[in-house]
């Protein structure tokens, strides 16, 4: 399950995330009550209970998305706005850099299009964006053409300014995105508690 | 440099400057997501003429950790 929805309070994005992934999580696996969230080593977060269950979230200011699935996955979010330039040396490879083309809508549109895929894959993988940005590609288009084998990726416009994309090892992402209306209520009564740095079998 | 990191922190987001405490995680206490943190990694490297990188960026998870690690950088 993809989804996302409207936070509008501004610096409670984090929180909602969780709370649109509580939200997902009862819907798909019944869950309720409470669950210990972990974080390998490396940061990314599991289901301490359930690490079959793998999930991501993401959150920009006014908007939270959540990805639940079988295998690794990845979702980020982020709205169209003027970019730090100097990022796009730091991040994107030389190739991405010359599809930074049109005018300045178009190329902020394109440059969020190449950074939450680059954010998608990293969670997916496991290590945010610790890994060497500039050697991994996309090629804009639908679906999104990555250099790394094994991985698919969907993109989605939100809301009109808005760019969600999700990232899901060894097969595509269901195209399907749930935008509900509003940060839905705590479904189950679930509570987060954390847990430990570990690392579940199976994990990459 | 405690006070300059705040002010940077505070180019990103909304929290007040006593809100901003050393073991302040920048992600859960103070809002940040992965494309505002690496906005900050590069205004850091130029106020402080570091180079930062990416997978040691990705370890930083506190305010303290980013200033040991500024420290360390600045130290050699």
């Amino acid at each position: 399950m993809i989804c996302t929805c409207p936070v509008p309070l501004e610096g409670q994005e984090h929180r909602a995330a969780y709370t649109l992934l509580a939200w997902a999580l009862h819907r798909l696996h019944g869950f309720s009550g409470r669950l210990v969230l972990s974080r390998t080593p490396e940061g990314k977060p599991f289901l301490h209970d359930f690490p079959k269950v793998r999930f991501s979230v993401s959150h920009c200011t006014g908007m939270v998305a959540c990805a639940v699935d079988c295998v690794e996955t990845g979702v980020d979010i982020e709205a169209v706005r003027p970019y730090s330039e100097r990022l796009t040396y730091r991040c994107l490879a030389p190739v991405e850099r010359e599809q930074l083309l049109g005018d300045s809508r178009e190329r902020e549109e394109a440059f969020f299009r190449f950074w939450t895929l680059k954010e998608s894959y990293g969670k997916a993988l496991g290590t945010g964006l610790g890994y060497p940005l500039r050697e991994v590609s996309f090629h804009l288009g639908d679906p999104p053409k990555s250099n790394v084998p094994g991985y698919f990726f969907i993109q989605k416009v939100i809301n009109k300014k808005f760019i969600l994309s999700v990232c899901k090892k060894g097969i595509p992402p269901e195209q399907t995105v749930t935008v509900l209306r509003h940060l839905p209520e705590r479904i189950g009564g679930i509570t987060y508690e954390d847990g430990s740095i570990a690392k579940p079998e199976g994990f990459g | 440099m405690f006070e300059q990191l705040k002010e940077m922190i505070r180019n990103y987001v909304q929290v007040a400057d006593e809100d901003i405490h050393r073991d302040s995680r920048f992600v859960e206490d103070l809002g940040f997501n992965s494309y505002e943190f690496m906005c900050l990694v590069g205004e850091v490297e130029d106020e402080f003429d570091i180079e930062v990188e990416e997978r040691e960026a990705a370890k930083i998870k506190t305010v303290q950790e980013a200033l040991d690690y500024i420290a360390t950088l600045t130290e050699e």
